[in-house]
């Protein structure tokens, strides 16, 4: 009895935060498939935005975790003076709320000459320190016997990250992937504070400016779609790169 | 498990190269499927002693609220130029063999459509 009564609370909660992504979906058909229609092809704005997102989260998922990677590999392998002191600031960097580093995220693009365009809010991405943290976690759940012998064989640093530690943590790599690209697919401050034009803006800040009609319901029926189907496509890496973060 | 990431996978860059695909193809999609509207400019014209600007009366929309009159008015919506369909008030004062002559909410550079009327904000290519 109190099993059946605890899977109908557990129903009720999972509903309660599905339905206001759920709701959007009917929401959208308000004018039949039109505001697919205007989305597609008569607002293009909307369609610009969608692949400006693809564009940035994409290439800096690729960023950060190809960064991240090399990163683990110091923090948790190599023995250097200040390790440990780098890796805080790390995790310093990582609990600050973003408002904090926005205003310098603006110099450092100003200064750059990569203010407004998709570059400005890459960048900022490729270097986020979750991913080198989340990674470094992982990386020392890695047996060391199996890095030693590598060592061996080859001089290369990157053969031995590309050809042994990388396989035996393809579920975090991927997880950290899958994470920075949806941290970047659902960024609106960042690209607002780092382009002035729209044509560069990805969908989520387009969005913030939107009106609420069935035009906007759409785009974010079609927004919701992509990290949707990433997340069904990676559910056991995300899962495994999770826990794997979490024995640590 | 394997069959369904696969499903995924291919749905997932299915949906990428539509998006793609529509955002490239979109100028010639939106120039196919535009409708060709029939146009007239407004023109002065001595009307019982007032020069004002006169239209043909099929093109004056009569409503409750008052009469408008449909215009190609040129958009930046989309990459490509292109008109879109706006609908402005405007005063009519008098009307004879099929001509009004209307005192306000027009100007003379504006493109007027003739019917049949798209509906307000659809795209159009004036001919």
């Amino acid at each position: 009895m109190m099993k059946r009564i605890a899977t109908v609370v557990l129903w009720a909660l999972g509903a309660l935060f599905v339905l206001p992504a759920a709701a959007v979906i009917p929401l959208s058909f308000k004018d039949g498939l039109r505001s697919y229609a205007d989305f597609f092809i008569w607002e293009p704005s909307y369609l610009r935005a969608l692949l400006n997102s693809m564009f940035i989260a994409f290439a800096s998922a690729t960023g950060s975790v190809t960064v991240a990677l090399l990163a683990a590999y110091a923090f948790s392998q190599l023995r250097f003076r200040g390790r440990g002191v780098l890796f805080y600031l790390y995790i310093i960097v990582m609990m600050m709320p973003f408002q904090v580093t926005l205003l310098p995220q603006y110099i450092v693009s100003r200064f750059l000459r990569v203010y407004d365009t998709p570059a400005a809010m890459i960048l900022p991405g490729i270097f986020t320190p979750f991913a080198a943290f989340l990674l470094t976690q992982i990386m020392k759940t890695v047996p060391q016997d199996a890095i030693e012998a590598a060592r061996l064989d080859t001089s290369s640093t990157l053969r031995v990250i590309l050809r042994v530690i990388a396989p035996q943590m393809r579920g975090g790599i991927v997880c950290a992937g899958v994470l920075m690209f949806t941290e970047q697919w659902n960024a609106v401050a960042e690209p607002i504070v780092l382009t002035a034009s729209s044509e560069v803006r990805p969908l989520a800040a387009v969005l913030s400016f939107a009106h609420s009609d069935s035009r906007y319901f759409a785009a974010t029926t079609v927004f919701m779609l992509l990290p949707l189907g990433l997340y069904l496509m990676f559910e056991s890496e995300i899962m495994e790169g999770l826990e794997g973060y979490s024995l640590r | 498990m394997k069959k369904f990431r696969a499903f995924t996978g291919a749905l997932c860059a299915v949906f990428v190269s539509v998006c793609t695909a529509l955002w490239f193809a979109g100028p010639a999609i939106r120039a196919a499927i535009s409708p060709r509207v029939e146009i007239v400019y407004p023109e002065y014209a001595d009307v019982g002693g007032k020069y004002c600007l006169t239209l043909p009366s099929e093109a004056i929309i009569r409503t409750e609220e008052g009469a408008y009159v449909a215009l190609a008015a040129p958009s930046e919506r989309c990459p490509e130029p292109g008109y879109d369909v706006t609908l402005t008030r405007v005063e009519p004062f008098s009307e004879e063999n099929g001509v009004t002559a209307v005192i306000s909410g027009l100007s003379p550079g504006d493109i007027v459509i003739l019917p049949p009327f798209p509906e307000e904000g659809r795209r159009v290519i004036p001919q």
